[in-house]
């Protein structure tokens, strides 16, 4: 056994995190812990946000040595990159090529093989990259003591590892879809036979769908929520003409998925503030005509939620989705 | 698989563990040379104790030998003196009463008979049959010589064997006496003289128990 692998073994990984996503709206923190075989969820708790001032400071009951972060980042950048051949030093100095012309000298670049290829196969991999000005006053707030910073992640991202562990991994079907609906875009992931074959980003989030039902109903932005939550007046006509161009790209998407991967699919789970809008949901049902399902990170087969189930709102579950599979992935971490 | 993307620089990420390579590394750094210092002074310590204990077991040693010596040299020459009186008190024990002894002998000679030779001889058992250890012993040996010129001579001598074997003062003394020698006399002219040698050998006096 040479040295490094000494210090590998010694790297064991944490039984115990919290996951911190720092959202544009609100800061969610969820405290895992590795229990055997299952996983307990022992607090969960919303926070304002960063943005909002007064500083960060977590509760006692969510305390621990290790922390996971996911970050909301509206220029950061994800890209699940197909090419032929095998991944390289190569491919790592050209991976700001390959992940856009929006990547920046300075941001932080990062990137996960999920299919290592050869002469003959396809190498298909996950790359993200974040401007250092939106993830250095997060790091910030863990410079010293704890909880140590094992991870940074971006929240869409990290939302996939939570889904992966639920319908992914346990769901009845093949392929399986999630959609992240966020304030200023909207994130399609798809899978097949547990592997991520597609990640698409839409310039299609919340904000420009509360934007227009206010400037059409000349309504504050409160009241707008309101109907969009309630269902209380008929706007399906107005949502389904803003959600067209998002609907038909995701056609677009499942369609290009289901030729190319030999599937069918036959759900998309949702998260995200427009889950909160029937009317949103049923026009997105009829156009795909899918059946659409808000996914409930506290589901995860494995995940024990006693603890904080009576605590939260069944329907604002979704919400700690990126906190969770931020979690998830550093508990899940190889010693 | 994981689909974790960790966009977290080496520098800022931390294990949050009290208890990692880095620490460990260092606590090492810190305690090994301690243990080390600890270690080799404690057999420098060792080795300097030893050391004086040696020289303490030497002077004592020095001191001793001479009586030491002294000891072994009394100690040969009380064994070699209780064998010398080992030696000493057998005499009085195998002594026997021999003013007596020769005038017995002097009575059973017959007048035919002239005596050339009378030899007593003194020896120690052979180790073998040596009495058990704190007890002496002497055998006695009779030889006598003699010359007899008379026509029945063999008869003569015969006389004089039965003689000492039959002696009162001699029989409870005399164990065996047979005539060792009966030939013609070469040096006579007489052609009936005849030189005898009879022996007698004495039994074993009582055995003297040793102080």
């Amino acid at each position: 056994m040479s040295f490094t692998d000494l210090k590998k073994r010694m790297k064991k990984g944490p039984t115990e995190v919290i996951g911190i996503d720092f959202g544009k709206s609100d800061t969610k923190v969820v405290r895992l812990r590795k229990n055997g075989d299952v996983i307990v969820m022992d607090g969960a708790e919303l926070l304002p946000a960063l943005s909002a001032g007064g500083g960060f400071t977590l509760p006692p009951k969510l305390k621990a040595r290790c922390a996971a972060l996911a970050v909301s980042s509206s220029t950061a950048t994800a890209k699940l990159l197909t090419f032929p051949g095998a991944v390289d030093a190569a491919f790592e100095s050209s991976l700001a090529k390959n992940l856009g012309q929006d990547v920046g000298d300075d941001d932080r670049m990062a990137y996960r093989i999920i299919t290592e290829g050869s002469a003959r196969v396809e190498s298909r991999v996950l790359a993200a990259a974040i401007p250092e000005s939106d993830a250095a006053p997060v790091m910030a707030l863990f410079q010293v003591g704890l909880p140590a910073p094992r991870s940074l992640e971006l929240a869409s991202l990290a939302a996939l590892t939570a889904f992966e562990a639920g319908p992914v991994l346990h769901g009845a079907s093949p392929a399986a879809a999630m959609i992240d609906f966020g304030t200023e875009s909207s994130t399609l992931s798809i899978f097949h036979k547990q592997t991520l074959v597609l990640l698409r980003r839409f310039d299609f989030g919340t904000r420009k769908l509360l934007d227009r039902v206010t400037s059409t109903l000349h309504i504050d932005a409160d009241t707008a929520l309101n109907i969009l939550a309630d269902n209380a007046f008929d706007i399906s006509e107005l949502i389904s003409e803003i959600m067209s161009p998002l609907s038909n790209q995701l056609i677009v998407s499942r369609d290009f998925v289901e030729r190319r991967e030999n599937c069918n699919l036959r759900q998309l789970h949702c998260i995200g503030g427009l889950v909160s809008s029937p009317a949103a949901m049923q026009q997105l049902e009829r156009s795909l005509n899918i059946e659409i399902k808000s996914f409930d990170p506290f589901t995860i087969p494995g995940l024990q939620t006693d603890a904080v189930e009576d605590q939260r709102d069944g329907s604002q579950h979704w919400r700690f989705t990126a906190a969770i599979g931020a979690a998830l992935g550093a508990l899940q971490e190889e010693r | 698989m994981s689909l974790r993307v960790n966009l977290i620089k080496e520098p800022e990420q931390r294990s949050g563990s009290s208890l990692n390579a880095k620490s460990i590394t260092r606590i090492a750094s810190i305690v090994m040379p301690v243990a080390l210092a600890l270690l080799i002074a404690q057999q420098a310590l060792s080795s300097f104790m030893l050391s004086s204990q040696l020289s303490i077991l030497e002077s004592q040693w020095f001191a001793v030998e001479p009586k030491q010596k002294q000891a072994i040299k009394q100690t040969a020459r009380l064994n070699f003196n209780k064998k010398t009186l080992e030696e000493l008190d057998g005499w009085p024990a195998a002594r026997l009463d021999w003013n007596q002894n020769l005038a017995a002998i002097m009575q059973a000679v017959p007048d035919t008979i002239q005596l050339t030779s009378l030899r007593v001889i003194l020896e120690a058992p052979p180790a073998n049959a040596r009495p058990a250890v704190g007890s002496l012993s002497r055998d006695y040996q009779l030889s006598l010589d003699g010359v007899t010129r008379v026509p029945d001579s063999m008869q003569v001598v015969q006389a004089l064997e039965a003689n000492l074997r039959r002696h009162p003062i001699l029989h409870p003394l005399i164990e065996t006496v047979t005539v060792a020698n009966f030939a013609a006399d070469d040096a006579s002219d007489d052609k009936s003289s005849r030189v005898f040698t009879i022996q007698c050998k004495f039994k074993s006096p009582p055995h003297k128990e040793m102080r």
